[in-house]
């Protein structure tokens, strides 16, 4: 029981390190704000939200 | 086997007394009656104190482990004193290896009898150099018997038990006034038992939970090595540098201001790109919308983002509020590199709170200068964030639920 689970932590690990490396490399982030991001800055027409 | 066959004084039944001359007890499975077997004649000491109970593997029955030929020859059925959880023990006998216990607690455990008593103290005991962790402490009281046992039992004895775990083995004491008795208890596999004994097929316990406490360390560790090969991975990202900047004046209410910075040079291969609004502290119940492009002088491929330089204030029933963002932060990513001009277009609106006394009445609403600059580079926050949250989440998930484990051990102890 231990054993696959340490496995499966080890991959998952890598994994995370192997997409940090690749989104780094082409200086991509989900949080970007630009049409290659995660969006742009939407449909806000100004004024206050406070109500 | 030294096996005597008597009759019990109290019902008639037959009794049978396997380990003669070694039992002190036998409880008649007729009547319940407890028997003095140090006795001849099975003197009466008690008579039915308990329930009748028809143990699962029935008394007498014998089978082989590991090479001895063991007898059932007692079965006792004990709980918490709490109430809280029952299981059910066979006393086992051999005449040349004496006694051992069979115990039935969500699977068969071997229960074998330790002459020489662990050094215990605290919450560790040591057993031939290795520690044994204290796990819980609590009292067991016999709810029900039957058959024959090596010390005069009684429904209703209670001792106190502590408990230390090695692995998947316990050492249990049983602390009875100043004498304790301790015990290696060594799960058995699923059906072993069960076909030794002639027993139905039963469904296999509930799978074991993985001992936590022994995983989230290493777990943690692999994280924080995960997170250090990122950090290395992030400190060769090109530092941010500012590469552009410009002063725009905006009419409030009135036409779009249009402005461009260039150029904004970017290397071969993918670049961050920041806009950051740098100065419009003035702004006061307005905002400016900000429309960038990006475009590519030699190929005119365009990078559209927009922001909303905005601060607005008022009064209302909870009191005064305030919100808004006067400096506003815009990112773009992957963009690839060339020359490029950032094209901006500002407008100006104003806001004027409801309800209010306006003090610019009647005044021209004015411009607002604001400070645009333009960077390049640099690592992205947010992926350094999610990185450590996907490396860190299950370990130290895995590290809380442990320290619960623990709690409800120092509970239990």
């Amino acid at each position: 029981m231990r054993r696959p689970a340490n496995i499966i932590f080890a991959i998952w690990c890598v994994l995370v390190v192997i997409i940090f490396a690749i989104a780094t490399r082409n200086a991509w982030s989900p949080d970007a704000d630009g049409p290659r991001g995660g969006g742009s800055g939407g449909i806000y027409a100004g004024g206050p939200r406070h109500k | 086997m030294t096996a005597r066959a008597l009759t019990c004084p109290a019902c008639g039944a037959p009794v049978r007394v396997s380990a003669a001359g070694r039992s002190l007890s036998v409880l008649c499975s007729g009547c319940g009656a407890t028997l003095d077997a140090a006795t001849p004649e099975l003197r009466l000491l008690t008579s039915q104190a308990a329930d009748l109970a028809v143990p699962e593997i029935p008394l007498g029955t014998r089978a082989e482990l590991d090479g001895t030929l063991w007898e059932v020859i007692g079965w006792l059925e004990r709980e918490r004193s709490d109430g809280s959880h029952r299981w059910q023990e066979y006393l086992l006998f051999n005449p040349w290896e004496g006694f051992c216990w069979l115990i039935d607690d969500d699977g068969f455990h071997l229960g074998t009898p330790i002459a020489v008593a662990p050094d215990a103290a605290g919450r560790t005991a040591i057993l031939d150099g290795r520690d044994w962790h204290g796990t819980s402490r609590y009292d067991a009281r016999v709810a029900r018997a039957v058959g024959e046992f090596h010390w005069r039992i009684a429904v209703g004895d209670t001792v106190a038990v502590r408990e230390y775990a090695l692995g998947s083995r316990l050492l249990a004491a049983e602390v009875n006034g100043t004498e304790a008795s301790w015990t290696l208890i060594t799960p058995q596999p699923h059906g072993r038992i069960e076909a030794l004994f002639g027993l139905s097929e039963r469904a296999p316990p509930a799978e074991a939970l993985p001992r936590l406490r022994e995983l989230w360390p290493l777990h943690l560790g692999m994280a924080m090595a995960a997170m250090l090969a990122v950090l290395l991975i992030d400190a060769t990202v090109p530092r941010e540098e500012w590469v552009a900047s410009t002063r725009l004046s905006v009419p409030i209410d009135g036409p779009t201001a249009t402005t461009s910075i260039g150029p904004v040079t970017l290397p071969a291969g993918p670049h961050r790109i920041a806009i950051r609004v740098m100065d419009a502290d003035r702004l006061d119940n307005q905002w400016i919308d900000l429309d960038y492009e990006l475009v590519n002088r030699r190929t005119q491929a365009s990078y559209p983002v927009d922001a909303v330089a905005e601060q607005y204030h008022g009064v209302d029933y909870d009191g005064p509020w305030s919100e808004g963002d006067r400096r506003p932060l815009r990112t773009m990513a992957a963009i690839p590199g060339g020359t490029y001009d950032l094209v901006i277009e500002a407008t100006g609106r104003s806001w004027k709170p409801p309800r209010q006394i306006d003090i610019s009445l009647g005044l021209p609403p004015g411009e607002q200068q604001i400070e645009i600059a333009v960077s390049r580079d640099g690592s992205f926050g947010a992926n350094l964030f999610l990185a450590a949250l996907a490396l860190f989440l299950w370990p130290l998930t895995l590290a809380m639920f442990a320290a619960e484990v623990d709690d409800e051990d120092e509970d239990d102890w």
